[in-house]
């Protein structure tokens, strides 16, 4: 009898430290796991009117999460912001090539995939990115082109070609875009150089001819004002961004956005997560949320912008995947090309001191 | 009730008043003297991790003082000079501090007006030490990276003002983080320890392999650990699962821990940190066991010193028990247990002369015994020749009384007869006279 009772309190014994040993080991895997826990707040930070008109607010109902959005008008003003304080926003919103300096220069965070199911509803050409491997650090969102937007009532040239931009007659009636890698590439392809180019020669053409067409611009500008002023007819040529482009035509009959023959630049946007943000797990699940088939035409409909989202496709809006200024060509698209990526390139310092030069 | 022997009584004993003060030195050793010896490696981390904190704060100092010298440059602030004398003036003090990898003067739309190197990225707009500067603080911004070249900077921006006091202009320079990481890097340590920083967001500053720089700790512990103190001890677990000590120390300016924020760590492997503390205590464990081991060995010998003799002694009893008084128990200890053994034999030998001369005794007595017996047996024999001449005139006797008896009874027996044949004679009488009378 005796024995049995020794042998029962060493038994129970064992137990309970295994026990407690299981929730030590169980608390301390639970501490250095990422809480899966959506919190009550979200700092998005993205281009002005960048989401559909009820996203925000449909996921904020669904989610239960306030979502505080703040928007720029410039991917340098987002990189700025970012480099000033990575722990403001939880997520921001940037360009391929933009996103590849963003991960050299460490402002992004590893996005947890698991946590973004939706993502197998991207596009298999937008998958796997020549800008991000893998796609450690970004999802990517629509795409577009940066190209012109012109009123047919005033600009007379039929031939859609950059040459617009330096027509004197349309001083003060043109505006390009403040985005120093775009109005470069523009002056270098209308010479018939490479956007990207590093060539010191052709860079000082490009900068010669920007400043020949300097005290032609209004100035410039956010896409956003160029294709307000379009539409009201403030502008009657416009450097713009795809989707602006189109939604100024839709609004106005006269307006046209195009591809110039020379060529210009294509681009994809992605869904960013910078390195300090505090509610990482909640930006994952609004970029989960964001890829949802429904919520990603519905943006893709608003906005009037191509879509990277191919199970989107059903909930889109035909006469927009059929826009051939919004989803162009195989023949067009040879003519674009990816914003270049300059890493260490002393080109840098070329760009920039052209664009200051603009200023 | 529990049996135990003596040896294991005098073992224990023994090892309990032994090991008492043992285990008490044990403790105040392990506990007092290794507890000063740890805490005077924590502050010598500690005192390093302030002295090199110090010499990273003086840096920024530097760079602060720099760049307000730079704003007030009467050539900058000069609305005649054109921007080409202000790009000479720039270029000419920059290689005259050494310090600054670039400066740029911006006007306060953001737009850049002049650069030495033109090597930024970013609208200068939206830059908080910018836009700080454009309100008439100098700031300094957190370390960043700029791609072309790749390099760690801090930009720090002072307000450019005109001779009536009016900010006209922001100006930036921008210092290569190297500049700091001589500073941390250039400390010895010892044994395998370095220094590290990290900044308010808990992502690493300066660090001795460059890679890691402005990636985020990845121990979320030590992350909120070394961000909630601005000095004192840290303990963490490293990547390579090595427990390390740090000594925590940061900025002792407010301007500069509300600005930065960074924290300064210098670190060490728990091992080599407390080295002097784990050597003693691991001669205090090595003094502390081999007392263990003399005062098991002593215990042990001891016992046997005072049962080997108490054994010996006992089984001698036994065998004097059984008869063996010619025992003699040779115990020389010089002590209590030889006397002891002394008397033993002493009793032995008395014991001895005790029963030999009792076996004298019985001797004698046996002697005497038979001697009795056979004066008894003669006795007897004269008594039974006695009994039997009594027992022959008694039978004699009785055989006269016997034939006395018969006789007598034969008499009697005659007389019950003739009673009884005068009775039948008279019952014959008496009938015949009745018939008679009949």
């Amino acid at each position: 009898m005796k024995n049995k009772i020794i042998i029962l309190g060493v038994v129970l014994i064992l137990i309970l430290s295994a026990v407690v040993l299981y929730f030590q080991i169980f608390k301390k895997s639970e501490l250095s796991k990422p809480k899966k826990e959506l919190s009550p707040v979200l700092n998005i930070y993205n281009w002005e009117d960048y989401f559909g008109t009820s996203t925000i607010a449909d996921f904020e109902k669904e989610f239960g999460v306030k979502v505080n959005l703040q928007t720029y008008d410039s991917e340098d003003t987002m990189l700025s912001a970012v480099q000033s304080d990575p722990t403001k926003y939880d997520i921001v919103i940037a360009s391929d090539i933009l996103v590849k300096e963003m991960i050299n220069m460490k402002l992004l965070s590893p996005i947890n995939i698991k946590n973004i199911p939706n993502f197998k509803n991207i596009a298999k050409e937008f998958k796997n990115p020549f800008y991000d491997a893998g796609n450690k650090y970004s999802v990517s969102y629509l795409w577009g082109t940066s190209g012109l937007a012109i009123n047919r009532k005033y600009i007379k040239e039929q031939e859609p070609s950059w040459a617009i931009f330096w027509n004197p007659e349309y001083k003060g009636k043109i505006s390009m875009l403040n985005n120093m890698q775009d109005v470069i590439a523009v002056a270098l392809k209308y010479l018939g150089y490479s956007t990207n180019s590093v060539n010191p020669v052709e860079l000082e053409k490009a900068k010669e001819l920007l400043l020949r067409q300097k005290p032609l611009l209004r100035g410039y500008e956010d896409s956003i004002t160029i294709m307000e002023d379009l539409v009201s007819e403030k502008l009657w040529a416009g450097h713009i961004y795809s989707g602006d482009g189109s939604f100024a035509a839709a609004e106005n009959e006269n307006i046209e956005y195009l591809i110039p023959k020379e060529g210009g630049f294509i681009w994809v946007d992605n869904l960013l997560i910078p390195i300090g943000a505090q509610h990482k797990y909640t930006a994952e699940v609004f970029i989960n949320y964001i890829l949802r088939p429904d919520v990603s035409a519905k943006i893709a409909n608003d906005l009037l912008y191509a879509n990277t989202n191919e199970a989107a496709r059903q909930f889109t809006n035909p006469e927009i995947l059929e826009d051939a200024s919004l989803y162009p060509s195989e023949e067009v698209k040879k003519k674009l090309e990816f914003p270049g990526y300059f890493g260490a390139d002393p080109a840098v310092a070329i760009y920039n001191q052209i664009w200051a030069e603009l200023q | 009730m529990l049996k135990i022997s003596l040896r294991k009584k005098i073992i224990s004993l023994f090892l309990f008043f032994g090991l008492l003060p043992l285990v008490v030195t044990f403790f105040l050793a392990v506990t007092q003297i290794q507890k000063s010896l740890r805490e005077m490696a924590n502050n010598h981390l500690i005192s390093l991790a302030d002295e090199v904190m110090g010499s990273v704060e003086k840096t920024i100092q530097s760079i602060y003082t720099n760049t307000e010298l730079l704003s007030a440059n009467p050539l900058i602030r000069s609305k005649q000079a054109s921007n080409e004398e202000k790009l000479s003036e720039l270029k000419k003090i920059q290689d005259f501090y050494g310090i600054f990898e670039d400066i740029t003067l911006i006007d306060l739309d953001g737009n850049v007006i002049i650069s030495t190197t033109y090597q930024y990225r970013g609208d200068w707009k939206n830059k908080q030490w910018y836009q700080e500067a454009k309100e008439g603080k100098s700031s300094i911004s957190p370390a960043y990276i700029i791609l072309g070249p790749h390099k760690v900077i801090l930009s720090c921006a002072a307000p450019v003002k005109n001779e009536e006091g009016k900010i006209i202009a922001v100006i930036a320079g921008q210092v290569n983080m190297e500049k700091i990481w001589e500073t941390t890097n250039g400390i010895e340590v010892g044994g395998g320890g370095f220094a590290f920083m990290v900044n308010k967001e808990g992502r690493f500053v300066a660090y001795p392999q460059k890679e890691k720089i402005l990636t985020l700790m990845s121990n979320v512990g030590f992350k909120e650990g070394v961000l909630s103190k601005n000095s004192g001890v840290i303990t963490y677990i490293d990547e390579n699962k090595q427990k390390m000590i740090g000594g925590v120390a940061s900025f002792s300016e407010k301007k500069l821990i509300d600005q930065l924020g960074w924290r300064l760590i210098v670190s060490q492997s728990e091992s080599k940190a407390f080295a002097l503390a784990n050597t003693f205590q691991r001669q205090v464990i090595i003094i502390f066991l081999s007392g263990l081991v003399l005062l098991l060995v002593i215990s042990y010998l001891l016992g046997n010193k005072i049962v080997v003799p108490i054994k010996k002694i006992i089984t001698a009893t036994r065998r004097v028990s059984l008869g063996e008084l010619e025992i003699k128990i040779a115990i020389k200890t010089g002590d209590e247990i030889e006397e002891l053994a002394e008397s033993f034999n002493k009793m032995a030998d008395d014991l001895k002369i005790s029963r030999t001369g009792l076996e004298e005794s019985k001797d004698v007595l046996e002697i005497k015994v038979a001697a009795r017996t056979r004066e008894l047996q003669e006795l007897a024999k004269s008594l039974e020749g006695k009994v039997g001449e009594r027992t022959k005139e008694l039978q004699k006797r009785l055989n006269e009384l016997e034939r006395f008896y018969r006789l007598t009874v034969g008499r009697e027996l005659k007389m019950i007869d003739l009673k009884k044949k005068i009775k039948e004679e008279q019952k014959v009488c008496k009938v015949d006279l009745k018939d008679r009378n009949l």
